[in-house]
């Protein structure tokens, strides 16, 4: 009786833990390794443009790559002049099928994060923004998904950058429905 | 003042604008099956940590966007913020009843009006300077109470609220009188991984001749017997047949305030944050008790009784990543200390020291399944003696084991030390984190106590003869918790 109870917890116990790891849906791929460029730019209450958070960055190199899509990113070095000059989502994705540099096609994240209010010994931020991706020839028709949020921060000290974060996995959720209707799209 | 009125008028007399709203808020709530049939929470309060000993609670803010704001731009901006907030639940509490949520925050706030990187506020103020999560405290917190106006002024790595307003609502909702309220708070980051704040408040409630609400006190009372709830009953023995001299009450103002200190250091080797929060607070004077003898209700002014209360806290928590992306713990302790410079003879919430920590760690599965550990142990003293009941039968067993029926004791022992235990899954739909939220939580508990039936609960104590029910000797406590908690 006891290792009958003892199997029964134990396969309960499995079946619970599995839960957790319930495959996902296979992505769209792209028929053949098709180079994206990858621009990523996060605003604040400041005058700079930031770069992604490196986490974030690196989930949506991942959501590129499960798709056959090679992600070339480019470094806030490069993105933070013209970016900063180019408010538009339209202007900025022009600016950068001009500055693809080989790539075949132009994803473009642009996130915004602000400080909202302290809510029960957190502080909300909302995360806004949108995820575009077109071919870098015709960046007039870019897909498009938006994005916005609320976060939950622990701490006084974090700002932009760990809202960013926080929000990823809404945001990495986003890329992954835009690179599918993307590749869907392409028949 | 000026933006202050540009405030106002944008929200009440301008055109209306439409604007972005939101929802954010946040909730407990669940199932407490309770192996005693007790008050479905661990323990009588958080200080041994707030899981399982906290009851469910929703809260919700309506967060109105009259003009957004604009990504790296100076422009103004402003917001409504209007919070409601409480703890009853139906079917997970005793009451379910709307008129359990209170109206606790409701405030307009506009950002570069006048002056740049200057946030205005209008309306409550509310703020603090980080949380212990663990226990579900913000000692470094002020203007709890407070409605008025303030100002923030918000650089990289430095910000400065000034704010002022009244607190008289708060302290004194049923007898409403001002309680100016000046207060200041900042905060600044050395560097990346060392900040410092601090600040303060102060709270005054000017003597108001004439006004019933205005801080009093009625002389010739004498103290114990207003412990004892007799001073009445005690002067007119003092003084027979004199009812219509008894004293009329002597007007004074009142004074009180808190003071608050916070280091928080972190982001270096497993060191995620460390928060080291200190407060100190001189409570405001109560206005009033009332007493009845002999069919007439009598109001007594107590000020001088009740003018020297403080509370002294300090708090830690410390998180750490041990084992990155595998297992995580959040380490937190607490010493408060109550003073009551008029109460030397009773045991009281004012006149007590208390000490806990508690140790949380969580291991993460998979990303989203995860297996919560907490222990907690803490120790409370009764600095005016017995406080704390060991036995059913305590009764019978005040100081040097002898029955005083007039004591001023109410139990057999000055020290409470507690242990909690807490274990089970957690499902994390976010992702890893000790504070991941949502969390869908399924726990076990079971807490220690050398106190007699040491949680909420509805059990009969009367020792007498006729008690149908009969009384039970219990330390341990045992509590299943399907919860859930959520910001959103």
């Amino acid at each position: 009786m006891a290792d009958w109870t003892r199997r029964r917890l134990l396969v309960g116990g499995g079946a619970l833990l599995a839960a957790g790891c319930l495959p996902k849906a296979a992505p769209m791929t792209a028929a053949t390794p098709l180079p994206v460029a990858l621009a990523g730019v996060l605003a604040g209450r400041s005058e700079r443009l930031h770069g992604l958070p490196e986490g974030l960055e690196r989930r949506l190199v991942r959501a590129l790559e499960a798709r056959k899509l090679v992600p070339q990113v480019i470094g806030m070095d490069t993105l933070r002049a013209p970016m900063g000059q180019r408010r538009g989502t339209p202007q900025r994705l022009v600016w950068l099928g001009e500055h693809r540099k080989g790539a075949d096609a132009i994803f473009l994240v642009e996130l915004a994060a602000f400080y909202d209010t302290q809510i029960q010994g957190r502080m909300r931020w909302t995360v806004r923004g949108s995820l575009s991706i077109a071919h870098a020839s015709e960046p007039a028709l870019a897909l498009q998904r938006s994005i916005d949020t609320a976060v939950f921060l622990q701490f006084l000290h974090q700002a932009e950058a760990e809202a960013a974060a926080e929000a990823a996995t809404t945001i990495e959720r986003a890329a992954h429905r835009l690179l599918d209707d993307w590749l869907r799209a392409q028949g | 003042m000026t933006s202050l009125a540009l405030l106002v008028s944008a929200v009440l007399s301008g055109p209306a604008h439409a604007g972005s709203a939101q929802v954010t808020g946040y909730v407990r709530a669940g199932a407490r099956p309770d192996f005693q049939g007790a008050g479905a929470t661990l323990g009588y309060w958080n200080l041994y940590g707030r899981l399982m000993n906290e009851g469910p609670y929703a809260m919700i803010e309506l967060d109105y966007d009259i003009i957004e704001r604009e990504p790296m731009s100076p422009e103004p901006w402003t917001d409504l913020h209007f919070r409601i907030e409480g703890g009853a639940i139906s079917r997970a509490s005793a009451e379910g009843s709307l008129g359990g949520f209170l109206t606790s925050q409701l405030y307009v706030r506009g950002g570069n009006v006048l002056l740049p990187d200057v946030t205005w506020q209008v309306g409550t103020l509310d703020r603090f300077l980080g949380d212990l999560g663990l226990y579900d405290m913000r000692p470094a917190q002020i203007f709890f109470e407070t409605v008025g106006a303030s100002a923030l002024w918000e650089r990289p790595r430095f910000e400065w609220l000034v704010g002022f307003g009244d607190s008289g609502f708060f302290v004194n909702p049923e007898s409403y009188s001002t309680i100016l309220t000046p207060g200041t708070l900042f905060r600044v980051k050395i560097l990346d991984q060392l900040e410092l704040g601090g600040g303060g408040m102060y709270r005054y409630e000017p003597e108001g001749q004439g006004n019933v609400n205005a801080p009093h006190h009625t002389p010739g009372l004498d103290y114990e017997a207003w412990i004892r709830g007799e001073s009445v009953q005690t002067w007119l023995e003092q003084n027979p047949n004199r009812e219509i001299d008894f004293p009329d009450p002597t007007s004074t103002d009142a004074q009180s305030g808190k003071l608050v200190g916070y280091l928080g250091t972190g982001g270096y080797g497993p060191v995620i944050w460390n928060n080291l929060f200190v407060s100190w607070e001189r409570l405001h004077p109560q206005t009033r008790s009332t007493e009845w003898y002999e069919g007439t209700e009598y109001t007594l002014y107590v000020h001088d009784f009740t003018d020297e209360r403080s509370v002294f806290l300090v708090g830690d928590e410390l998180q750490l990543r041990v084992v990155p992306g595998r297992f995580d713990i959040a380490w937190g302790g607490l010493f408060g200390r109550h003073r009551d410079g008029d109460n030397t003879i009773a045991p009281s919430d004012h006149v007590r020291r208390y000490m806990s920590t508690v140790l949380r760690g969580q291991v993460y599965l998979t990303d989203t399944v995860h297996w919560l550990t907490e222990t907690s142990i803490a120790k409370e003293i009764s600095d005016n003696g017995n406080a704390y009941r060991e036995h059913y039968d305590s009764l019978f067993a005040n100081s040097g084991g002898r029955p005083d029926a007039r004591g001023l004791e109410t139990g057999d022992t000055d020290t409470r030390y507690t242990w909690q235990g807490k274990a089970g899954l957690v499902l994390n739909p976010l992702g890893k984190g000790i504070y991941s939220r949502p969390s869908l939580r399924f726990l076990y508990g079971a807490q220690y106590s050398n106190q007699n039936n040491a949680f909420g609960n509805s059990f009969v104590e009367t020792i007498d003869q006729y008690n149908a029910f009969g009384n039970v000797e219990r330390h341990w406590h045992h509590v299943l918790s399907l919860e859930t908690e959520a910001w959103f």
